[in-house]
């Protein structure tokens, strides 16, 4: 399925009733009609602590590689899918200097009183060196993932590789946080055509896009008339009803999902019955965990108060 | 005589480095180094067991199904449900059995297809070895880019079942929680037959008529790419240990399973039954205690940071025998050689080599896409008398201190997961308090997880037999391709050494792992 303009444009536009990234359309028109003339922009996609599942995540975008060349957007220095390796590999690295840097995965902690710890070594050196080199020289940070976002999986109790997120790292640095296990390939998209159109990108306290990430899953879920009406599901499987009480941590989790729907607006987890994990939460998985048991209380929705927003690239 | 590195080794999932010794242009002695650890099964530990399928399928985002799967059936196995070869009471019920199957051959599916044309098939194509196969091209080529176009499609289908994709959501303990219907099989046919524009009007699949993309464009595509790695001398290298295990994997309504767990000996030539009890892993060079290594179920691990180790991976062993598994594992386990594709071109059917790792993942594509049709099938005629306890059986643990073992099989090789559960107190998040706060119930008391990746790229041993991958790197040619495009990866000498590690289609993040059972901190012995 070739993505064409119009099909781009309502993707673009489909975002959301946010006034800021309605302004996209014109914007992506105007990218796209100048694309040949661009110089082009470059991407290199760092992997740390991860599960490559973000990467499969951003295949799942229809025709992603039309859609990167609409955006005359390049990926010189991908692990998962680039042809050069070893030496080669890091030379294209070396003359990079990145539009975008997007990373993928939590980071270890380097060394233990001295001695190195070898928990995630790329080139030879430790991935938290060669993070903060490439991230030097790049335009926009990008953490996609939970695990780059705010340490996710690797990150939980007892966190036995010290993993931290990505902004830790690169404290100077502002760093787009986009949550989700995995991150939703729209969430990387459509942010990278804001930085691109130079859209400011506007980011809640957790420097996530507040336009993915500003209301619950909870307050648009499809089954909260279930919720209202205190119809609660007992036992899997339950076509209807409310899951709260199977363990749903929609009320936690801020995120799109329930209109956005996943896999090309195929499905998403409450609607084939399963109840959402939270796994766009900032403290996944330790604080809604287990996952089985209902959450404790429903906590007040927090202000998604605006921190500020991403200047221009 | 000369030391090469290649770091990182890319278009596999994860973190792997190489080392080798090379001599008049052939490998002598290769290092495989695992080179990134998150110890997974040490953050298991004090957690909820239903929890472990939900952290362990995090392990990799690539075969994002089969651990979920592997887990669910290691924490049902302590339950007290009965998995074939194993004993129980309860059974999981049938059309929760169907759509686990449907889950994990379609997954299977898309990753095999997302490996010949994504992360093996540059390798063999023109733009990177001038072989004429622009089809195969990374990022241009039609073939490529329809593959990238399948592999979305087969995730789409992946979502109708799972809710989200990739770590989809619906296989709970006990069962799923989608209730299918009729419009649910609708969904799933309509994706796989009705064509799509890049597919260039082809369905995905049609088992009817063959008259379809997988048929018309992939198996061609595919026998070119086996026609190249034949004549670029494929099936002369990358022999690995020439034993197979397979762990056994789609459970059928008759209670066996379509691919068969067992092991087949290189020196013998025998196929034996598969017993996990005669699993060992070793660590002499892996960064770990010495007290980590031995049966999985029972031991012990600890990370050792100053130990003169180069890897994070364990080296597992059946009875003492480096093993293989993959694809190939299944089909030479199960003595299947669909085609004859192997007898002819790989010049012997049971031979290890980067040829027959190759032509054995199309087979199984071959063969599992009949399978998956016919199980879609199953589910369709059973739907109208299938309830809703036709898809969850209650899970609960009834006696403890219990432990539970889930044999499956990745694409990439055989998975198995280990647990312990005993009574304890787990952490939950109270936030009226704000702090963490413990409750009384079943908790992870061990976890072990050896997955397919980790038999094959093991490190050596202490007796210093080599690894899967360092066994089969020694005696690749170190030359480049003759027909290369100058200054393409193919013109660069390491190429067949990565094309041998590709063919094995290494998952990292999923073989490296780790667990400490109760005890806490690192060891670190001398600062």
């Amino acid at each position: 399925m070739k993505v064409t303009r119009r099909e781009f444009l309502k993707l673009a536009g489909a975002i959301g009733a946010s006034a800021v990234m309605m302004g996209y359309k014109s914007e992506i028109l105007a990218i796209i009609e100048k694309a040949a003339a661009t110089p082009g922009y470059t991407i290199a996609w760092l992997q740390g602590q991860g599960c490559t599942g973000c990467t499969m995540s951003l295949v799942q975008y229809p025709d992603i590689f039309g859609a990167l060349g609409n955006l005359t957007v390049s990926v010189p220095f991908h692990p998962t899918i680039m042809p050069e390796a070893g030496h080669n590999a890091e030379e294209v690295l070396e003359d990079l200097e990145p539009d975008f840097l997007v990373v993928e995965g939590a980071v270890p902690i380097k060394d233990i009183l001295g001695v190195d710890t070898h928990y995630c070594d790329v080139f030879g050196i430790p991935f938290e060196d060669l993070l903060v080199e490439v991230a030097n020289r790049s335009e926009v940070v990008v953490a996609a993932g939970t695990c780059a976002a705010f340490g996710g999986i690797p990150a939980g109790n007892p966190n036995p590789t010290d993993a931290r997120p990505v902004s830790e790292v690169l404290f100077r640095k502002t760093v787009i946080n986009i949550p989700g296990c995995p991150a939703h390939p729209d969430w990387m998209v459509l942010t990278l055509v804001a930085a691109i159109t130079e859209e400011p990108i506007v980011l809640d306290r957790l420097n996530r896009p507040i336009v993915f990430f500003g209301e619950s899953v909870h307050e648009k879920c499809e089954r909260l008339p279930f919720c209202k009406s205190e119809k609660f599901a007992k036992t899997f499987p339950s076509p209807e009803g409310c899951l709260f009480k199977l363990g749903c941590k929609g009320p936690v989790a801020y995120a799109d999902c329930p209109t956005r729907l996943w896999n090309n607006e195929t499905n998403w987890c409450v609607r084939a019955g399963a109840p959402c994990i939270a796994c766009v939460y900032e403290d996944f998985p330790d604080k809604v965990s287990p996952f089985y048991e209902k959450l404790m209380m429903v906590l007040p929705p927090e202000p998604h108060v605006e921190r500020h927003r991403h200047g221009k690239r | 005589m000369k030391e090469i590195k290649i770091d990182p080794v890319t278009r596999i999932e994860g973190h792997l480095e190489i080392t080798a010794t090379v001599e008049d242009d052939v490998v002598t002695e290769a290092y495989s180094h695992g080179n990134m650890f998150r110890g997974i099964e040490k953050i298991l530990i004090g957690r909820d067991p239903r929890d472990a399928p939900i952290i362990t399928q995090r392990i990799c985002g690539v075969c994002h199904a089969v651990h979920r799967l592997t887990s669910l059936r290691a924490i049902e196995d302590a339950a007290g449900f009965k998995f074939p070869g194993r004993p129980g009471i309860k059974e999981i019920p049938d059309g929760a059995r169907i759509l686990r199957n449907l889950i994990q051959g379609i997954t299977t599916l898309y990753s095999h297809a997302a490996h010949l044309y994504l992360l093996a098939g540059p390798d063999y194509s023109d733009a990177l070895a001038g072989t004429g196969l622009d089809r195969l091209d990374p990022f241009t080529g039609a073939g490529y880019l329809e593959a990238v176009e399948a592999q979305r499609i087969l995730h789409e289908i992946l979502a109708i079942l799972g809710g989200k994709v990739p770590h989809q959501m619906t296989a709970v303990p006990g069962g799923v929680s989608l209730l299918p219907t009729e419009t649910t099989i609708d969904d799933i046919l309509t994706r796989l037959t009705t064509s799509r524009e890049k597919l260039e009007n082809y369905p995905l699949l049609d088992p009817d008529t063959e008259n379809d993309w997988v048929h018309e464009k992939a198996v061609p595509d595919i026998l070119d790419m086996v026609g190249a790695a034949a004549d670029l001398g494929a099936g002369n290298w990358g022999v690995g240990p020439g034993n197979f295990l397979c762990a056994g994997v789609y459970d059928l309504e008759d209670r066996t399973q379509f691919i068969r767990s067992g092991v087949y000996v290189g020196a013998t030539g025998e196929r034996i039954p598969m017993d996990p009890l005669l699993i060992d892993e070793d660590v002499a060079s892996g960064r770990y205690t010495p007290e980590s290594g031995g049966y999985p179920g029972e031991t012990v691990t600890e990370v050792d940071l100053i130990k003169d180790a180069y890897t994070w991976y364990k080296a597992p062993k059946y009875n003492g025998m480096v093993v293989e598994t993959g694809p190939l594992a299944r089909l030479v386990v199960n003595n299947l050689d669909p085609l004859g594709l192997r007898a002819e071109y790989g010049q012997e059917a049971n031979k290890s080599s980067t040829l027959n790792r190759l032509i054995a993942r199309a087979q199984e594509i071959l063969i599992l896409i009949p399978e998956v049709v016919s199980w879609l099938n199953e589910l369709a005629d059973k739907l109208p008398i299938l309830g809703p306890e036709d898809f969850y059986e209650p899970y609960k643990i009834t006696k403890t201190p219990t432990s539970g073992i889930g044999l499956w099989e990745a694409p990439r090789g055989a998975t198995i997961h280990w647990v312990a559960i005993d009574k304890g107190y787990y952490r939950y998040w109270d936030p009226e308090s704000g702090r963490h706060k413990r409750r009384y119930g079943n908790v992870i008391k061990q976890y072990q997880v050896i997955a397919g990746t980790t038999w094959n790229g093991g490190g050596r041993d202490a007796e210093g037999t080599p690894g899967g991958f360092e066994q089969s790197l020694v005696n690749v040619p170190y030359v480049p391709d003759p027909g290369a495009p100058t200054g393409s990866p193919a013109s660069k000498r390491e190429i067949n050494i990565l094309r041998t590690i590709r063919s094995y289609d290494p998952c990292l993040g999923c073989s490296i792992h780790l667990l400490t059972p109760e005890k806490k901190g690192y060891t670190i012995r001398a600062v």
